[in-house]
């Protein structure tokens, strides 16, 4: 594997306001009530609530989408090889031609909701195609997720995710280059990643 | 008869381009230009606007087809820049693309002004642009007002009813007998040809007084650029100087939510060493990223500060220089009237100075005065060499006069940081640090707008212009108010070509107004009529009920231009389609940023959708006026850019069209010349004649003796001692969600599949002990109304007071609707809307 591409996020510079998991959603011309990308509250019992007591409260955005892993659960239980690694970016695939709605992925994912089912044909809320025609068809009976919008590295452009970030907060690039800025970042600053208990070694960290 | 939860699509949309106007493109957008066919997906059919057409359905439902079947997908590309425009949003530029005539993709613009991205309603444009939902042309009511039964007409008949009664009612009425009321569009310089048709007719407008009490206060300290700008003291651009901030106050501001686009800017500021100070009731996504946050009660931010300025005095720790300077602190005040001292007073003629443009009568020149050290004696202000003393009590020509500073010295006096703890409900200790750091600046202040919707939101205002004033924190990089509006430039005349004006009245006073006949305490036309031009004049106002039982309820005839049916539109008896952003070129002129940012127009507009300045031509030229409404979009635009500075500095049509954005002001220092628009050109926290902003219903006015300095006072409800908390016991408040500006944006899908419903967040222990549960329903109540929301417990709340995030139309909410809740009742110095001044009380609620 020559690359691992991944992201690192600034959760001190987030403040969960979704513009990423609606450029994506508009980028990837995603089904309504899909979501390849959400931001989490980390803190209390719904969105944007505190966690704590009055004057001592917590609260952290997570914006959770594929983890796109070292090592993957997904690609190990998919029967058909419908999910897979890419051996040149380390971006974790699926391929709406081979998969065949067995969801099994959904269930061996820990990072739960990153992987969509479509149950129905996909429906959209307004009747216009979105984003980059490039990306593939949405199918029925299929599993979908974050790409790490391959179609715009293809083009030499930054996922859409942290292209639109109002507040910068969302950096891309190759976790096994000690030079690029997302090594970098992890390198100086304090980072976490999600369930590393879990075995996944995800290519997401982020930044306390 | 067809009503709006039905489908309403029965005709095929119309006129939607398949080009460009090669006028809109510019030079840096064609370089970058892709026109190409794109990639056609697995042979599915090339999308046209033939789909567009067929494919809406059920309004609210989604419907079922593959991606290869959408229009969008494929076809002639080109792309162009595009904006949103929220009234009061950054109008943040970025790049559309449209393919086969569809809009199909929104990008950021790498070149956008300081790197602003836009936020996620940018995205969503898309969305309500071709929202199922959008009204598409024009309608007229079938059922009772306000049934929302609609049945749709031609522009021809929409246009003949409207001139037929406007005609009757100004053949028989005084003009004033119509109103006229823009939402927020009208900042865009393509609405502005309603206003022109206001002022044409003389017609009644609706003030929207909101967000006025703060602005108002400061402007009798600082001036403002003109009456109708909410201007601050801050330095330009401020993205660029926040950086030189040693401190910076967040007052009740989460900007986080609020402007975002500002945040990084904030954040890179912390990250240089500036520290941020955050003073919120409730704990905010700002202030958890605060170095410090302090927690006062609601609506006690004057007495804080007029406490912190208090102790600043205690420790010596004011700016004397500044305040001698830049101020009038010096400047004597007689002890019989609390007037200035003038020259006048000491026998000295006033001289004559430069003509009044308003009154064409030359001005008077009559000099406030100071006591000068060096021959203790009176000298006109401003004298040369003089040396003005700050303090002190004199006699001079029989007259005995102070220092106004020696008056502040002596009002703070009542708010020492022990006296005012309990109040506020903070530690004096926390008052005296919090003092401190606002002496040791620079320090740039910034303030979010909710805590000044109380009744006393005004005297914040004066008060934070006097902390300014006290601790000499502006004139010098990264001091000052972060948080800058200026005046901007625009062709006003091309609004009054008959030297006729509309008289604004606040849509505080309007119920007042036509149920006693009365303004400013003389007779006034009944209202019969409206025109709305977008905005919520419903869904945005206090006390709802009464607006639509008193008002909506009551007039002969109201028009509505809307792009979605909100709560304005639904009481309408005509509503005519308007137009979004990508659908007509257009110009704003924004004080946020010192900019004149242009829209190009990308498509034509949808449907039967027209410009405001197309139906406001209609309308004119079937009023019989057609000479004053021959012009064309265009040539109002370029009209309204035809003033200076503008002119000079090369901005009008054709280079913004090259440009997109230009800036018509240099980076400036706030206040570094020393002169400030006030009356004496000086920083006026001695407030000699409080003026109000507007008239009001009975022409009540307000002692200027009690109003030279920022006080305190409780507000009207929010209060622990007010009549309405005794049974009303909990303060309910507003936030701004991310999703709505203000309405706008309620009907967009994406973002109500993130945000779906009415939500209120409410303290746990709160919840607890009115057995309410996270996920659950509340139905918040009180004499005026009521609202039900899902409870979201957070123990970011301040026990006692409640947030919606607002912006939901009423048939969003399971009942009733959080706008129903508030009062109208004002201050009339400020005429402004206390949204968060409410008291209420709270019940589960069960379906």
């Amino acid at each position: 594997m020559t690359q691992q591409l991944g992201l690192v996020i600034d959760t001190d510079l987030c403040t969960g306001c979704n513009t990423c998991a609606v450029a994506c959603k508009m980028e990837n011309n995603i089904p309504a009530t899909n979501w390849w990308t959400r931001t989490l509250t980390e803190g209390g019992e719904s969105i944007d609530s505190y966690g704590g007591s009055y004057g001592l409260g917590a609260k952290r955005y997570l914006t959770l989408s594929c983890q796109h892993c070292e090592n993957p659960a997904c690609t190990r239980v998919c029967p058909v090889q419908a999910t897979y690694k890419d051996e040149e970016t380390g971006i974790v695939h699926q391929d709406y031609d081979k998969c065949i709605g067995c969801r099994m992925c959904i269930a061996a994912c820990p990072y739960t909701g990153v992987r969509n089912f479509n149950w129905e044909e996909p429906a959209y809320s307004v009747e216009i195609m979105t984003g980059d025609p490039s990306v593939p068809a949405h199918q029925k009976h299929v599993v979908e997720k974050c790409t790490l919008c391959n179609h715009r590295i293809a083009q030499e452009l930054e996922p859409m995710c942290v292209a639109s970030c109002p507040a910068y907060a969302r950096f891309f690039g190759d976790l096994n280059d000690p030079n690029s800025e997302v090594s970098q970042l992890i390198a100086t600053r304090e980072s976490k990643q999600l369930l590393l208990e879990r075995g996944t070694q995800p290519s997401v960290y982020f930044l306390a | 008869m067809q009503k709006y939860e039905s489908p309403i699509d029965t005709a095929t949309p119309k006129a939607v381009s398949k080009k460009i106007d090669s006028l809109t493109l510019h030079e840096g957008e064609q370089k970058r230009d892709i026109t190409r066919r794109s990639f056609l997906k697995s042979g599915a059919a090339v999308a046209g606007i033939a789909a567009l057409g067929s494919s809406f359905s059920l309004i609210g439902c989604t419907s079922n087809s593959n991606a290869g079947e959408q229009p969008g997908l494929d076809g002639e590309e080109t792309t162009g820049w595009g904006r949103c425009y929220h009234g009061g949003c950054f109008a943040c530029r970025y790049m559309v693309t449209v393919r086969d005539g569809v809009v199909a993709k929104i990008a950021p613009d790498p070149d956008a002004p300081f790197g602003r991205r836009p936020c996620l309603r940018g995205y969503a444009q898309i969305q309500r642009l071709y929202a199922t939902d959008r009204i598409r042309y024009p309608m007229k009511r079938v059922g009772e007002r306000g049934e929302n039964e609609w049945e749709q007409i031609t522009w021809d008949e929409a246009i003949e009813t409207i001139a037929a009664e406007f005609g009757k009612l100004l053949a028989e009425n005084d003009s004033h007998c119509i109103a006229s009321y823009g939402g927020s569009p009208g900042a865009r310089l393509g609405s502005l040809s309603s206003s022109r048709l206001a002022m044409i007719l003389e017609l009644t407008t609706f003030d929207m007084s909101a967000d006025w009490a703060l602005y108002q206060g400061l402007h009798q300290v600082y001036g403002a650029a003109s009456a109708s700008t909410m201007s601050s003291p801050g330095n330009e651009p401020f993205e660029d100087d926040i950086i030189n901030a040693k401190r910076i106050f967040l007052w009740g501001n989460n900007l986080t939510e609020s402007y975002l686009q500002r945040w990084r800017f904030v954040k890179q500021a912390q990250r240089n060493g500036a520290e941020l100070i955050s003073i919120d009731p409730n704990e905010t996504t700002t202030g958890v990223r605060s170095d410090k946050w302090y927690r006062l009660r609601p609506a006690t931010d004057t007495a804080l500060i007029l406490a912190m300025c208090n102790a600043i005095i205690e420790e010596d720790l004011q700016d004397s220089d500044y305040l001698k300077e830049w101020t009038v602190a010096p400047y004597l005040v007689k002890d019989s009237d609390g007037a200035f001292l003038r020259m006048s007073d000491l026998g000295v003629e006033p001289e004559e100075g430069p003509v009044d443009m308003m009154t064409g009568m030359p001005t008077l020149i009559d000099p406030q005065v100071f006591w000068d050290e060096d021959t203790n004696a009176a000298v006109a202000a401003g004298t040369e060499g003089a040396k003005p003393s700050l303090t002190g009590s004199y006699e001079t020509n029989g007259i005995k006069v102070t220092t106004a500073y020696d008056l502040f010295v002596k009002h703070v006096e009542d708010y020492t940081p022990e006296s005012m703890a309990d109040i506020t409900e903070m530690s004096p200790d926390d008052i005296r640090d919090l003092a401190r750091m606002a002496a040791d600046g620079p320090v740039t202040h910034m303030f979010g707008l909710g805590l000044q919707a109380y009744q006393n939101g005004l005297q914040y205002g004066v008060a934070l212009g006097t902390l300014l004033a006290i601790t000499g924190q502006t004139g010098k990089p990264g001091a000052g108010i972060g948080a800058t509006a200026y005046d901007f430039p625009m062709n006003a005349m091309w609004l009054f070509p008959t030297f006729t004006f509309a008289n604004s009245i606040s849509v505080l006073d309007v119920p007042e107004v036509i149920k006693t006949g009365q303004w400013n305490g003389n007779p006034y036309p009944p209202i019969k009529a409206l025109l709305v031009n977008g905005g919520g004049l419903v869904g945005s106002v206090v006390n709802m009920n009464r607006m639509v039982d008193e008002v909506f309820k009551k007039l002969d005839f109201i028009v509505c231009v809307d792009v979605a049916f909100s709560d304005t539109a639904r009481w309408a008896d005509i509503v005519l389609p308007g137009n979004l952003c990508f659908e007509s070129e257009d110009i704003y002129i924004s004080p946020l940023n010192y900019s004149v940012q242009y829209w190009p127009k990308l498509i034509e507009p949808l449907y039967e959708c027209k410009t405001t300045g197309e139906i406001t031509r209609l309308i004119g030229t079937a009023l019989g006026m057609g000479e004053l409404f021959s012009y064309t979009d265009e040539e109002a635009l370029r009209e309204l850019l035809t003033v200076e500075p503008l002119i000079s500095m090369g901005i009008d049509l054709d280079s913004l069209r090259k440009e997109g954005d230009m800036r018509y002001a240099p980076p400036s220092l706030a206040g570094a010349s020393g002169s400030y628009p006030t009356a004496s050109g000086k920083v006026e926290f001695y407030v000699e004649n409080m003026s109000a902003r507007l008239g009001n219903v009975t022409g009540a006015t307000v002692d200027p003796s009690e109003n030279h300095f920022a006080h305190f006072y409780p507000p009207l409800e929010a209060w622990p001692e007010s009549e309405a908390q005794k049974k009303h016991p909990f303060i309910l408040t507003s936030v701004r969600s991310r999703n709505r500006w203000h309405t706008s944006n309620f009907n967009v899908p994406w973002l109500n599949e993130l945000d779906p419903e009415p939500t209120l967040f409410i303290n746990p222990d709160d919840a607890k002990s009115n057995d309410l549960e996270n996920g659950g329903y509340v139905e918040v109540y009180n004499d005026r109304g009521a609202a039900v929301a899902k409870v979201s417990v957070s123990s970011g709340m301040r026990p006692g007071m409640l947030a919606y995030p607002k912006g939901w139309q009423s048939h969003q909410y399971k009942s009733g609707n959080f706008g129903t809740l508030t009062h109208a009742e004002y201050d009339p110095l400020a005429m402004n809307a206390s949204f968060f001044d409410c008291a209420v009380s709270i019940r589960k609620w069960e379906e």
